[in-house]
């Protein structure tokens, strides 16, 4: 009954749809004269921008294009994935979740996910209604800066969840492995961070147009290279969830038909607007510029090292590995770079130009944050590499000008989410540099009543508890970690579930500002009476997570205080 | 460059993309980025970690408890 009644839904849903289509499209040819019609999607728009002030051909496109997104999705939603489609015979018992998706997190990360995906397609749709319109102007980036911003806060907690989940269930010890699924969403990331900084070049000097334009429709087409990632069958991930060709070439040919109309019309529309005034290599939509660059950039370095593999195996049948040495190798050089720009712009004006060597953060700031990481690696590192001196200074640089920056504003409420995003930035980058060289692993075999001491620590494997519950077994180690800071009790465990029948290592963990104790075991193939045992030292966790909280919550004030402006 | 030739650049561009990623599609190959993922799991015993002179006498039972040397 709950199958028929779905499939009356969809089906209401996609002929509703076509109305809409067809009755914006006679709107349209009627020149937007038929009153009726605009008043009913007036009354439609306003419950998506409300309180927003948008002219009526924009209105009408904006809707127009998102009907259109919406059509395709609901066509491959009833072709391809219908959930209400009956099963003959019914089956007596389901395949049940994946156990490593039995997780609370896994059910509040992928909606954050989704809706920003979905904010997306919004500015993906308002971007096409600006060209087609020739209405993409200052007023257009004034507008959509709420709506690129939103969707934008939402990814970035929807990554950090991801991320805090893959560090506590999986058990590798890691946060962000380079997986291509994991990759899919920070690509997205990339093109609206790239795209909220063109956007204010747009609105406060009129400038960046086309670029601003192209970004709109990249990020959305980065975010439907996600879905065809994901759901596909083309990688085999925690994430990937599909494996079904026939729905991958629908969901293909879909990304493909998007994109090559969305970037026709931008060839077409694209606003062309000649540069008029004095030229200033100093001033701070040229920083803006410089940056996106460089997050255009990171996103092509990571956009090859995700699809090119992928293809090279289904053509020529080579493998290839893709890690992390790839990546680090690539991005890391010019990381620096992009935090110096990044310290840099804010503090530059948009009109006048500012002498380099008179910018006061240079000549101050720098020495500061030279004195300040020299002092950390001193103290610190046994060993000095180059990556981590720049690392390390550069983001404490970041930190350093954006505090200053802060004490010398006037009115705090204006920048208050830009600090707050880019003091996050800062202090994820220092937590990623610091993590990454003083972490600390250990890897061995240890049956109940064991006592090792590798490194400085000793792990003492005092006992070990069983437990049933309703859908799994679970057996809980009980080891005891001593350093000489401190003495931890950690107790990880090792789950077998019935349905599916599934081995899963729950890690435990221990954390306080600056360490995290984090324990894993697993089962061993080759001595059944031992357990393997993962260690692992990892500083200044708790700042990676409440970095990219502030990162966030810097994006989330924005969006409120841009809404209460509209 | 005329905009005509920009969008048949543009066109040639898809169909390359969409060629290349049907024959991934087609292919049946499944990319293993990670090789942890999709590993085949040994047959394990949960019970071989117990000492095996232990009674097991309830859904909650601490088992093992031995000395630390």
């Amino acid at each position: 009954m709950a199958g028929y009644i779905g499939n009356l839904a969809l089906f209401f849903t996609l002929i509703f749809n076509g109305f809409l289509i067809f009755s914006l499209i006679k709107g349209i040819r009627n020149d937007f004269k038929n009153s009726k019609t605009i008043n009913f999607f007036n009354k439609l728009f306003s419950l998506v921008f409300a309180r927003t002030k948008v002219s009526e051909k924009l209105k009408f496109y904006t809707v127009f294009f998102q009907a259109i997104l919406i059509l395709i999705f609901l066509i491959f939603l009833i072709l391809t994935s219908n959930p209400f489609d009956q099963i003959d015979p019914k089956p007596s018992q389901g395949l049940g979740l994946n156990p490593i998706l039995q997780d609370p997190l896994l059910a509040i990360h992928p909606p954050f996910l989704y809706s920003s995906y979905v904010g997306f397609s919004l500015v993906f749709s308002f971007a096409l209604a600006g060209l087609v319109t020739n209405n993409f102007d200052k007023s257009w980036a004034k507008i959509a800066n709420f709506w690129i911003i939103l969707p934008w806060s939402l990814l970035t907690i929807g990554i950090g969840l991801g991320s805090f989940w893959a560090y506590y269930e999986l058990g590798w010890g890691g946060y962000w492995f380079w997986d291509p699924v994991e990759n899919a969403s920070l690509m997205p990331w990339l093109a609206a961070t790239a795209l909220i900084h063109s956007n204010i070049v747009t609105f406060k000097k009129d400038k960046l147009h086309s670029w601003t334009a192209l970004l709109s429709l990249f990020t959305f087409i980065m975010s439907l290279l996600g879905t065809f990632l994901v759901r596909s069958g083309v990688l085999n991930s925690v994430h990937a969830f599909a494996n079904d060709p026939h729905r991958g070439v629908y969901i293909l040919s879909t990304i493909l038909f998007i994109t090559f109309f969305s970037l026709a019309i931008f060839i077409i529309k694209s606003p062309k607007k000649s540069l008029d005034g004095k030229y200033s290599f100093f001033q701070k939509d040229n920083f803006i510029l410089i940056n996106n660059c460089f997050l255009i950039f990171f996103l092509s370095v990571i956009l090859v090292g995700t699809v090119y593999p992928i293809i090279l195996d289904a053509i020529s049948g080579k493998s290839i590995s893709v890690g992390p040495v790839y990546y680090h190798t690539i991005l890391a050089p010019f990381l620096f770079v992009f935090l110096f720009f990044m310290a840099h712009g804010p503090l530059l004006s948009w009109n006048k130009e500012d002498k380099f060597l008179q910018i006061k953060n240079l000549k101050i700031f720098f020495p500061i944050s030279i004195v300040i990481s020299s002092i950390i690696i001193f103290l610190f590192f046994d060993y000095k590499d180059i990556i981590l001196i720049l690392g390390l200074l550069f983001s404490v640089y970041l930190i350093v000008s954006v505090i200053f920056d802060w004490i010398s504003q006037k009115k705090l409420s204006l920048n208050f989410g830009r600090l707050v995003s880019h003091l996050g930035f800062g202090i994820l980058i220092f937590a990623i540099f610091i993590n990454a060289y003083l972490s600390k692993e250990i890897n061995t075999a240890m049956k109940v009543g064991d006592e090792i001491k590798i490194q400085e620590f000793i792990i003492k494997f005092k006992s070990i508890n069983k437990i049933k519950k309703e859908n799994y077994e679970e057996v809980f180690g009980n080891f005891l970690v001593t350093n000489k800071e401190k003495q931890v009790e950690l107790t990880p465990s090792i789950r077998k579930y019935d349905q599916p029948v599934q081995f899963t290592s729950e890690t435990s963990i221990k954390n306080n500002f600056i360490v995290d104790y984090y324990f894993a075991i697993n089962l061993s193939e080759f001595e059944k009476d031992k357990i393997m045992v993962r260690f692992y030292y990892k500083p200044l966790m708790f700042w990676i997570w409440f970095s990219i909280l502030l990162i966030a919550f810097g994006g989330f004030y924005q969006t409120f205080r841009l809404r209460n402006e509209q | 460059m005329n905009n005509k030739y920009k969008i048949i650049i543009l066109g040639i561009t898809i169909v390359i993309i969409f060629i290349l990623f049907l024959r991934v599609l087609n292919s049946n190959k499944t990319y293993q980025p990670n090789q942890m993922i999709g590993k085949k799991i040994p047959e394990f015993i949960l019970e071989d970690l117990f000492n095996k002179n232990t009674k097991l006498d309830s859904n909650k039972t601490k088992v093992g408890m031995l000395k630390i040397s």
